[in-house]
């Protein structure tokens, strides 16, 4: 009798070779035979394979059925039940961050000059420059016919052949492993799991056996079937990943002795951009680093792994130029955009002029960014609120102090688990969280407990099966049955703490008696060590989460007990809305300015405060720079964030008076709606926090341009510094849009350049004046020495500040008002003067 | 001798705006009475009445797209220009449109 399953599969993006990979692993121990069988495509598969599954097309959504049979059937198929449903859609989750294809954005250089350019998509960002090196298109593994016939009359001498070339193969690639790290690591690895598929291997030697094949021609054969399934499948994302399978493929032949000559095409003597259709994960990999230039593909896709590495090293690319090896000759001059995905051939001197001041654009605009991280966590008035970091892992540590973190305010350790067969003993934790302490310096980090259960299933913590599991067996609850798992994470940390400035938080915290049990095995723990004479610190701080409501509630009550709050915004609004945040039916509750949750959070904070408790932030809302003017004003002591949200939480926090924001949250706390809520933070930033129409940093007084082009570049670029549009090329590229309607040019030597789109951020005018009048390309027009931009952001409803517009507008074709803008002596009058006139 | 006029451009934050101002600015001075709707990114604005149509002894449109409610202009003479035009040879339109009504 065999035990089994049905399961609606769960990934986003199908069963591609990941979680197929993952699944194989989690399989191929147990002794029994366990097969996947996809209802909709009516295919079957031997889930230790995982090219065999991959061959089943599953889709998310799909009904599979999953037979086990063996020993121990039934718990092995309620475990890889759990497994699949659970465990896997988070290793998904977390290896999913590619970005989705963008479409290129045309460079303005391009508009009105002569250059020969091939357009396709933006693929890894940077611009490179410089000779192209064309890779000869290599045949298809299906199209090596003359192979794929030959046979063999021994086949067990076949066999051992190809059993000497994999084993070969897998010895090449573990030597390179120990060369990479990171990305490239991981794909190697994928790569070496290819080359151990047991159904590849197998039916390799089945094509042996039965049709008397030799190795090389069976592998083709096996390959190009496998390849062709794959192929076939809807997901853009399987079907990228029949690079892999033939980058695997074709190192194999060669050591089978069928060199395929494509090495040739791969010699490269000078620092080049790589032109091909696509390129082998291992042959991007067998460039040194400083070779590649940049990359033009004709078909690589956004998810293929070569370009994933490009993106890894910073290496500009550009794919899906259709034809881009017939209409590139090596020795080429090319510039590669791989921001806007643009490639132009044989560029001329105004396009290197063009790429130049990109570059130094970038230098400053890193600058800033810079600057922002460097910001102290302080309100305009003075008031300090610690700004700080969440992390899974250490390896973010380095990240976050670039980013500006002050401290970490949550490190997530039952991250460390996933993946791991086993729990890590005290001992292991105790380095690891060491080394943070060390590499903090200083910095304040809060350790937060294993929370385990929930979303968050364990592979080394097995725990039962729930209807409800967010409502049941997670964080601290299970404490007490896991005890050692909890004893030896909160020994490690105890131990840690003086090698740095560690704190201590417990998750899932309902009961103050919860707090007050913590507390006393903490104290039995401390006095071990004392026994057993290891080193530890005694007076850790102490905090809890602050995510079931009932703790809001009676903070006053647990502050005695604790040395701070933090809250976990994520799940204390599924548990106050009695919501699934992973429910897209109910998403629709996730209202961070629902007056019930901000009045919720007042009285925690308040009542925290009283009693002389700090409260932190640490969930996903913290991150969200518009809404830092009500944690403010809710009171938080400290914010904590993904690092890349630091520089721009920064900002915005310099720039806030406690006063105005205590006055938003009064009003907020009265509202009814969430909706009424977004109206008055809207009306907030209106009052107090945007920005003037135009400011000084808007205003260019002698500019050099030569070329509208030039001009509509540096305006562009002076609107991404002055932080009034987020990416200066899709600026760049709405201004001329409006141009190639009609120009907009109007006579008196003056243009307005103007547009309305998403990426600018708030109503703008700038002014540049021309040293030298310059000609705007438009039909019988005059030079122009006086430009005005303006830019609305899309969808800006009538607001006060955008009816200022017109009336500059009509002011402009007063003589007079012109003549007074040109004879203006410096940034801060021009601005006086649009004022005085808007 | 009285006018209206229609003004509206794609984006409807700068043009739309300066025919209207140039209209009315080079009107008044060779002594028409002129009456101006623009159709812009506010909406429209300075909407024109269906009695002053209707007295009106020509419509003006300065456009770079379609007019919004057309049907109030129906049996009008009308004359259509661009809004570059508008702007930047206003003297001239309102020369042409005054000779072929005869005013």
């Amino acid at each position: 009798m065999a035990a089994e399953f049905r399961l609606e599969f769960p990934l986003p993006l199908g069963l591609h070779a990941r979680p197929a990979s993952f699944i194989q692993e989690k399989c191929q121990d147990y002794k029994g035979e366990i097969i996947w069988e996809n209802q909709r495509t009516q295919k079957k598969a031997d889930a230790k394979s995982a090219i065999s599954l991959l061959t089943t097309d599953t889709q998310k959504g799909d009904i599979c059925r999953v037979l086990v049979s063996g020993t121990g059937e039934k718990k092995f198929a309620a475990e890889l039940e759990s497994f699949l449903l659970k465990e896997l859609p988070l290793k998904e989750e977390q290896a999913l961050k590619v970005e989705p294809a963008a479409a290129a954005i045309i460079p303005g250089v391009l508009h009105g000059c002569q250059e020969m350019f091939l357009v396709g998509q933006p693929a890894s960002q940077g611009v490179a420059w410089g000779k192209a090196v064309v890779l000869k298109k290599q045949p298809g593994l299906s199209e090596l016919k003359e192979l794929m016939g030959k046979q063999a009359d021994n086949p067990e001498k076949e066999i051992e052949v190809f059993r000497q070339a994999l084993g070969s193969l897998r010895e090449e690639i573990e030597k390179e492993l120990a060369e990479k790290s990171g990305v490239e690591k991981s794909i190697l690895k994928a790569h070496q799991s290819l080359a151990s598929d047991p159904g590849l291997l197998r039916r390799v030697e089945e094509l042996i056996e039965r049709e008397k094949l030799s190795a090389a021609a069976a592998l083709v054969r096996a390959v190009s079937d496998f390849s062709e399934e794959l192929l076939r499948s809807k997901t853009q994302y399987i079907r990228e990943r029949v690079a892999d399978l033939n980058d695997v493929a074709r190192r194999l032949l060669e050591k089978l002795g069928c060199a395929l000559d494509a090495k040739k095409g791969l010699e490269v003597t000078e620092p080049s951009v790589l032109v091909a259709e696509d390129l082998l994960p291992s042959e991007f990999l067998g460039f040194q680093p400083g070779q590649i230039l940049g990359l033009v593909l004709e078909k690589a896709g956004q998810t293929s792994h070569t370009l994933i590495m490009a993106r890894g090293r910073g290496l500009p690319a550009v794919t899906g130029v259709a034809e881009a090896c017939r209409l590139l000759g090596s020795g080429e001059e090319v510039v590669v955009d791989g921001n806007r995905g643009v490639v132009i051939i044989s560029p001329g001197e105004e396009v290197r002029k063009y790429y130049e001041r990109e570059r130094e654009a970038e230098v400053t605009l890193k600058k800033i960014r810079k600057e922002k991280a460097a910001l102290p966590g302080v309100t305009a008035d003075g008031k300090r609120i610690e700004v700080a970091a969440n992390i899974g892992h250490p390896e973010e540590l380095q990240k976050a102090w670039e980013d500006g973190a002050e401290a970490v305010g949550i490190f997530r350790t039952e991250l460390l688990l996933y993946g791991k067969p086993a729990l890590p003993s005290e001992e292991e934790q105790f380095l690891l969280y060491k080394r943070v302490a060390e590499e903090a310096g200083g910095r304040p980090v809060i350790i937060r407990t294993f929370d385990i259960g929930g979303d968050k299933p364990i592979p080394c913590v097995k725990l039962p099966q729930e209807p409800n599991p967010f409502l049941g067996y997670r964080g601290i609850r299970i404490y007490r049955e896991y005890y050692e798992l909890f004893r030896s994470q909160v020994r490690a940390i105890l131990r840690a703490a003086g090698y740095g400035k560690l704190r201590l938080m417990f998750p899932m915290v309902a009961l103050v008696e919860e707090v007050r049990w913590l507390k006393d095995q903490v104290k039995i723990f401390e006095q071990e060590l004392e026994r057993e004479g290891l080193a530890f610190s005694p007076e850790i701080e102490t905090g809890i989460m602050l995510e079931i409501p009932s703790v809001a509630m009676l903070a006053d009550k647990f502050a005695p007990e604790v040395d701070f709050f933090s809250v976990g915004s994520n799940d204390l609004v599924q548990y106050f809305f009695a919501a699934d945040r992973g429910n897209p039916l109910v998403k629709y509750f996730n209202q961070p300015l629902n007056p019930a949750l901000l009045r919720l959070l007042k009285i925690a904070i308040d009542r925290a405060h009283e009693n002389g408790k700090w409260v932190g932030l640490c969930g996903e809302l913290a991150g969200d720079s518009r809404l830092t003017p009500v944690f403010v004003g809710l009171g938080f002591d400290e914010l904590s964030m993904s690092s890349g949200f630091i520089p721009e939480v920064k900002a915005v926090l310099n720039h806030l008076r406690v006063g105005d924001c205590q006055e938003l949250v009064a009003q907020t706390l009265e509202a009814s709606t969430a909706e009424e809520n977004e109206k008055l933070l809207e009306d907030y930033y209106q009052r107090q926090f945007s920005p003037e129409l135009i400011t000084p940093d808007l205003v260019i007084l002698e500019s050099d341009c030569g070329s509208k082009a030039e001009i509509l570049q540096e305006l562009a670029i002076t609107f991404e510094r002055a932080g009034r549009v987020g990416n200066r090329a899709v600026f760049e590229q709405a201004l001329w849009k409006r141009e190639q309607d009609v120009a907009t040019e109007i006579g008196f030597g003056l243009a307005i350049p103007h547009c309305q789109s998403g990426t600018v951020r708030t109503p703008s005018i700038g002014l540049m004046r021309l040293r030298k009048p310059v000609d705007w390309q438009s039909k019988e027009g005059q030079p122009v020495d006086l430009v005005i931009c303006l830019a609305i952001p899309s969808g800006e409803k009538v607001r006060p500040k955008l009816q200022l517009l017109p009336k500059l507008s009509r002011r402009l074709i007063h003589e007079e008002f012109r003549d007074s803008l040109r004879q203006a002596t410096t940034p801060g009058d021009v601005v006086a003067l649009i004022k005085s006139a808007t | 001798m009285k006018l209206v006029a229609v003004t509206a451009c794609p984006t409807g934050i700068a043009h739309t705006y300066m025919a209207a101002e140039q209209l009315e600015r080079v009107a008044k001075k060779m002594g028409f009475s002129i009456k101006v709707e623009t159709q812009g990114a506010m909406g429209i604005e300075n909407e024109l009445e269906q009695d002053e149509i209707n007295e009106a002894a020509a419509v003006i449109f300065a456009v770079g797209i379609t007019v919004q409610k057309p049907e109030r202009f129906e049996g009008k003479k009308i004359f259509e220009f661009s809004v570059q035009e508008a702007i930047k040879n206003a003297e001239a339109i309102l020369n042409k449109v005054k000779e072929e009504i005869g005013g």
